[in-house]
């Protein structure tokens, strides 16, 4: 039995990962007249796919009930959030019924969830647009408090981080554009808009491929010792049962 | 400025205009106001991505598939789809993910998990080789040093084509951390940390500019609908 | 000399952040009250995306994936909005989808202030039709490969899509005349290029926020054909299109209004990071001035 529980997920993955592998060398076929093995590596693309999304709705809804679960839990236990957990429980069991029952809308179950004159559009109207809004909002204060506490040119690398910062910061406004609009047309490379594109489109481009490619190498390294079963990712056993 | 100032009668735009206000209190410190709006955020945010996981996604993949005559009430003007046995497959792998909240069963749940892992692994094996290794690889030497334009030599892009190769080979040797970075290795290590310092910097500035349009949007929505001042 | 350096560098130091904060909101409101914005131009990283759409062959589907949410829609919803006057405005269909679970109501946003109102003679599924969000990321982008009706039998309003007149001669994504991904981070464009851009021969563009914008400038040109970063990429896109369609300079351009605050913000935060650094300078003259 251990023997299942131990090499049934290893076989899904490798055969799963393999022919998906697989049907990237092959065309999909077009009609009912292809190759057997051809027409397999197809669906198998194309379903896997489906299935995917399939089970990362369940994933979701494994999620609302861990939520669930550990807010029931807080609520029991009497602690000093017990309010603030209600207050995510109901909020949670209200927007549910709401959405699931399709109240609001269109008649009955038809149409769009988010219809106009849906009211879980309205939910996303007052509340989760706002506070989703307002949350990464907040972000600007604390990276401008980070600018003035933490960005100091100590040294030359510091000194490059800096200055291209800057020249982003300034290259990427209008003002910016007036602050070195007196450099005449000949040098006109050296405006802080110009230079603002070019840190972007050369140092950066480099920068960031140099790590695309680092990552990519990583991606696949990570894929082929998936595949081999050499890697133990903790989602899938890391207790080893 | 105060007799320009209309406020809104819409109770949609109040609720959100308090919430954005709880919300930008905890920048003056935590309190139960910032606590009570992300706790209203944690609850909404959940169930509002489950009922669009449902109905958008496991309605149509998955029941109508395995119970198409429930298509006459969502989608009335449709003609039924017809049965499709495949569907079996995900929605046992979606049952046995379920299984891991009782214990005795959880081994069960690494199954749908291990397809999870496959489907990534399979997809983004080939994908990541061709769009960000070789592609990446053929943008970098593939274009050539020497661009023409009208018979006319582009020094400028050449130039910046040349920078871009040095600084994204340098970039690279300064991650291979198997070797010492001394002597002419540790130079050009060390030109590739300056590449990145410009690109960290890049990324910081870009990231400000896209902070700051988020608080200007809240402002503008408070300073708008809310106050009716703008 | 060196104490008065010390004490104002200690100040500076010790300077609570809370003023930080109350000077950047003072100062985002003042330029928000005052109106102050400047017209931009289009860069050679923007432009490529209109004149796509100006060359597109007559009544070419536009497949517009909106993959944000609303934490990101100050610097992407003037994107969609101006790629949907655009194609409205060049007779061109525009097929809207998302990645995000948000993405249904964005979509609907865009439609109310841009359809509805300056366009009210465009006809539902003939002008435009929304298949909406669906969960997967890539792995839709996948599924959509040959066949639109694989995850979308019908459009969200329960049409089934070959009664969508938008979507004539459109069986895959392969048959659009151009996709655009506006892109909060991912799933976004990154999926977009990896999926369907480099495996299909159909021209993609994008738009991010500024957080994600270095790490798409690799991609361009080979990979996609314009990229517009930002609110400065939304504001020049604008410019763009007042140029070439004089009747677009009435509208709303939403982009080139907020950079007026962006840019006082901009100052801001640069002044604070002078600030900061004129500390460091005067702590060190205060040290290399002592005995």
């Amino acid at each position: 039995m251990s023997g299942v529980k131990q090499r049934v997920p290893q076989i899904i993955l490798t055969v799963v990962a393999l022919l998906l592998i697989a049907s990237a060398f092959v065309a999909r076929p077009e009609g009912g007249s292809a190759p057997l093995g051809p027409r397999l590596l197809a669906i198998a693309d194309q379903e896997f796919a489906t299935w995917f999304s399939i089970l990362a709705v369940f994933a979701f809804l494994m999620g609302g009930l861990n939520l669930v679960a550990t807010h029931l839990a807080k609520i029991r236990e009497r602690g000093p959030d017990r309010f603030y957990s209600l207050v995510t429980l109901v909020s949670f069991l209200v927007v549910l019924v709401i959405g699931t029952a399709k109240l609001g809308g269109p008649p009955g179950l038809q149409g769009d969830v988010t219809a106009p004159g849906s009211w879980l559009t309205a939910v996303f109207d007052a509340v989760l647009s706002p506070l989703h809004a307002t949350l990464y909002s907040l972000l600007a204060f604390y990276i401008a408090s980070a600018s003035y506490r933490a960005f100091r040119a100590r040294s030359l690398e510091s000194s490059l981080l800096l200055g291209s910062a800057l020249v982003v910061l300034l290259g990427r406004i209008p003002a910016g554009r007036h602050l070195t609009a007196w450099i005449p047309e000949p040098l006109a490379f050296l405006r802080v808009e110009e230079l603002s594109l070019w840190i972007l489109r050369v140092p950066n481009t480099a920068g960031q491929r140099a790590l695309m490619i680092g990552i990519a190498l990583g991606v696949i390294a990570l894929a082929v010792r998936m595949i081999a079963g050499v890697e133990k990712d903790p989602r899938s056993g890391g207790d080893g049962s | 400025m105060i007799a320009a100032i209309h406020l809104s009668g819409d109770v949609q735009v109040w609720i959100g205009a308090l919430l954005t206000l709880m919300v930008f209190s905890f920048l003056w410190r935590d309190n139960p106001f910032y606590k009570f709006a992300e706790h209203v955020f944690v609850g909404v945010s959940a169930a509002y991505w489950m009922v669009m996981g449902f109905w958008t996604t496991l309605w149509p993949a998955l029941v109508l598939k395995l119970f198409p005559a429930a298509g006459r009430w969502s989608s009335p003007d449709a003609p039924p789809g017809a049965w499709d046995p495949l569907a079996l497959i995900p929605a046992a792998l979606g049952l046995l993910m379920l299984a891991r909240l009782w214990p005795r069963l959880s081994w069960l749940g690494k199954w749908p998990t291990a397809f999870i892992l496959g489907t990534t692994a399979g997809y983004s094996l080939v994908r990541y080789l061709r769009s960000d290794f070789l592609y990446q690889i053929q943008a970098t030497i593939g274009t050539g040093l020497a661009p023409m334009a009208a018979g006319r030599w582009l020094w400028q892009e050449s130039l910046a084509q040349l920078l871009v190769l040095v600084g994204t080979v340098s970039g690279l040797v300064y991650f291979v951390n198997t070797r010492e970075q001394k002597g002419a290795y540790g130079r050009v290590a060390r030109w590739g940390l300056l590449v990145l310092m410009i690109t960290f910097g890049a990324s910081f500035g870009s990231a400000v500019m896209g902070r700051v349009a988020l608080l200007v949007g809240r402002f503008q929505e408070l300073l708008g609908p809310w106050l009716g001042i703008l | 000399m060196n104490d008065r350096c010390d004490r104002i560098a200690s100040w500076l130091e010790g300077l609570d952040r809370r003023w930080i904060f109350l000077v950047l909101a003072v100062v985002v409101v003042a330029a928000l009250l005052s109106g102050v914005s400047s017209p931009d131009r289009a860069t050679s990283v923007v432009q490529p995306i209109y004149d796509r759409i100006e060359n597109l062959p007559d009544g070419a589907p536009i497949l517009l994936s909106l993959d944000y949410s609303p934490s990101s829609a100050p610097e992407l919803e003037p994107m969609a909005e101006a790629l949907t006057q655009h194609a409205l405005l060049t007779g061109h269909p525009i097929c809207y989808m998302s990645l995000y679970p948000t993405g249904n109501n964005m979509i609907s946003r865009v439609e109310e202030r841009i359809i509805t109102r300056e366009f009210p003679q465009a006809v539902p599924a003939r002008d435009w039709v929304t298949l909406g969000f669906q969960v997967g990321g890539e792995m839709l982008i996948n599924s959509l490969r040959d066949s639109l009706t694989a995850r979308y039998p019908t459009d969200v309003t329960g049409r089934p899509l070959r009664d969508v007149p938008a979507l004539r001669g459109v069986r895959g994504l392969g048959d659009f005349g151009l996709i655009v991904s506006l892109s909060a981070g991912q799933p976004g464009l990154k999926e977009w290029i990896l999926y369907a851009g480099d495996v299909l021969d159909v021209p993609l563009a994008g738009g991010c926020t500024g957080v994600g914008a270095p790490q798409f400038f690799p991609y361009y040109p080979l990979q996609i054909l314009g990229l517009m970063s930002a609110l400065k990429g939304a504001a020049e896109y604008e410019a763009a299109l007042a140029r070439g369609h004089p009747e677009f300079t009435a509208a709303n351009q939403p982009a080139t209004r907020g950079m007026g605050p962006q840019s006082a913000a901009h100052l801001v935060i640069v002044a604070f990071i002078l600030l900061g650094n004129a500390g460091l300078l005067l702590r060190f003259l205060a040290r290399r001035r002592s005995p």
